[in-house]
């Protein structure tokens, strides 16, 4: 054991999950739930779901991870053999890297689009197109969805190939070189930045007192604040709040467990998991918050922004921010510094996907480091182009909800499950409080126990009843799309599949022993 | 819409205090000991 990977710092390691955490969603998702579901009452039950939900799944996550570590496994499948020995766990482990690699054949596209807008942004390149439509045209053409302001997808093709040699790069460095650095010099910045945006935003007050005298950053911040306690009562609106919170956190995903894996046995996982989920709280409330939402109330007015809102992510992101840019004096550097504070969230992100699965190849068939970073970089390369050319089709879309939503869910159930009540509470319990540098109140040990299963378990099933069977269904799915949709459901079970026999073959070839 | 009413400014105050709180009683701790305890 003594030749396995460490971190080099405690601070590297935080600001690494922290990075992993910090994604997109902190600066776009979390704005538009709070302003839909209640403003400033949304962060009752976002508060509740942190403490019930995210903190706990934050320490099992880490629990699972190091005490994985301790038989050498930075993946799922191994580190659930570890803590279940029946022949299905390596394989419900499975799931763990899964979904990890699945994300992240869609997730470094969009992560290119946010490098290319940097660029666009300080070459003024879109600057000009001063309305909706111009710019959502702007947009699309860049993605090869639409023939318009660009002749041809090259320009998206470069920068996806410059992000993905990015990533790789980092990841060929391998841990406390690569994505420790990269966390140590990437979150400080996307801090800076996100802290200088937020005060051109908070100091911009009325845009265009003239015209429109009522939009105003006072505005924003009383559509995202303001409390309406009647939605309390709706059951949605905790569900929503709880969805944010898992989805902000990174749980699920097998990407904490594997960075926890680097840990040695007696390293605190309490204050480190509490340390990395505040960071990102601190990102997403205090940052976020500020940014996006509220400028564009100051600019558009609140009717426009909650059609923006609907319109998801992307359209605020990569449409209204860029229109908003065009507007203030220099745009051109706030757009850039918007766009690359987006890339850093991503990248930081990105690298922690592909963790899971290039530990795999490395413990299980005895590969290199190199060789293990090539291989899963070449799956990466040659599996992203069925997103860059299906875009317009829905393939991205399919793999985003089944991948990025659906299965993160299940994979937090069943892991809470298999922690608390296969291997047993106690036993967890005392992995979790092993090494601690702050005592953990035993009220946690009964909330991972019975609340945080009920609790994901309930969301699940909301989700499973009002969203998953229509989707599975394909309700509401433009007929062309139908047949690409398909394919991205054959090609997550191929991956699936493929995962699975790689699990067999491992274990077949070389059982773990864990005497 | 009104601008920010009383009790947005309050979620706001209450929001930010515990989250930059927690960060900041969290990280006062870690660099306290900035290295993993078998070095």
């Amino acid at each position: 054991m003594s030749n396995r990977e460490r971190w080099a710092t405690r601070i590297g390691l935080i600001l690494a999950a922290a990075g992993n955490a910090i994604g997109l969603g902190n600066f776009l998702r979390f704005p538009v739930q709070a302003a839909q579901n209640g403003g400033g009452a949304f962060m009752i039950p976002y508060f509740i779901a942190f403490l019930l939900l995210g903190i706990p799944l934050m320490w099992v996550e880490w629990a699972i991870g190091r005490n994985g570590g301790k038989y050498h496994h930075g993946h799922l499948p191994g580190m659930f053999d570890v803590i279940w020995r029946n022949p299905i766990a390596k394989y419900i482990g499975v799931l763990g890297i899964f979904v990890s690699s699945i994300i992240m054949v869609y997730y470094c596209y969009i992560e290119s689009w946010t490098l290319a807008f940097s660029f666009f942004s300080i070459t003024k390149t879109y600057f000009g197109l001063n309305d909706f439509d111009s710019m959502t045209g702007f947009l699309k053409s860049y993605q090869g969805v639409q023939s318009g302001y660009f002749s041809s997808i090259l320009p998206a093709y470069f920068f996806l190939l410059v992000t993905l040699a990015l990533n790789f790069y980092v990841l060929k460095r391998g841990i406390a070189k690569g994505i420790e650095t990269l966390a140590k010099i990437g979150m400080p910045l996307l801090i800076i930045l996100a802290i200088a945006l937020a005060i051109r935003v908070v100091t911009l007050g009325t845009p265009d007192p003239v015209n429109f005298p009522e939009r105003n950053i006072e505005q924003g911040f009383a559509f995202i604040w303001n409390p309406n306690f009647s939605m309390l009562g709706d059951a949605k609106i905790w569900l929503a709040a709880a969805g944010q919170i898992f989805f902000t956190l990174s749980v699920g995903m097998g990407t904490l467990e594997a960075y926890a894996s680097y840990l040695r046995e007696k390293d605190d996982i309490v204050l480190n998991g509490l340390s990395t989920a505040s960071t990102n709280e601190f990102v997403e409330v205090v940052l976020g918050g500020s940014i996006a939402i509220p400028v564009a109330v100051a600019f558009f007015g609140i009717p426009a922004t909650l059609e923006i809102a609907k319109g998801g992510a992307f359209n605020l992101g990569f449409v209204s921010m860029p229109l908003i840019f065009q507007k203030l004096p220099f745009g051109d550097f706030f757009g850039c510094i918007w766009f690359l504070l987006l890339f850093i969230a991503g990248i930081t992100s990105s690298v922690a996907m592909v963790q899971p699965l290039i530990a795999f190849l490395k413990e299980q068939f005895r590969l290199s480091h190199n060789k293990a970073t090539a291989i899963v970089a070449i799956g990466t390369f040659i599996s992203v182009h069925f997103v860059v050319f299906f875009l317009k089709y829905g393939f991205l879309d399919e793999l985003d909800y089944w991948a990025g939503t659906f299965f993160l869910v299940l994979i937090g159930f069943l892991e809470v499950v298999i922690f608390a009540w296969i291997w047993g509470m106690d036993k967890g319990w005392k992995e979790i409080t092993s090494g601690a540098d702050i005592k953990v109140p035993k009220f946690f040990y009964y909330v991972i126990k019975y609340v945080t299963p009920l609790y994901i378990l309930s969301i699940l099933l909301y989700w499973g009843f009002t969203d998953a069977l229509p989707t599975l269904l394909m309700s509401n799915i433009p007929s062309e799309q139908i047949p690409f949709r398909w394919g991205a459901r054959a090609f997550m079970l191929i991956v699936f599949a493929g995962l699975c026999y790689m699990v067999y073959k491992a274990w077949k070839i070389n059982k773990p022993r864990y005497d | 819409m009104e601008g920010l009413t009383t009790g947005g400014i309050l979620f706001m105050i209450i929001a930010y205090s515990v989250i930059i709180g927690l960060a900041i009683f969290c990280f006062r701790k870690v660099l306290k000991n900035n290295k993993t305890k078998s070095e």
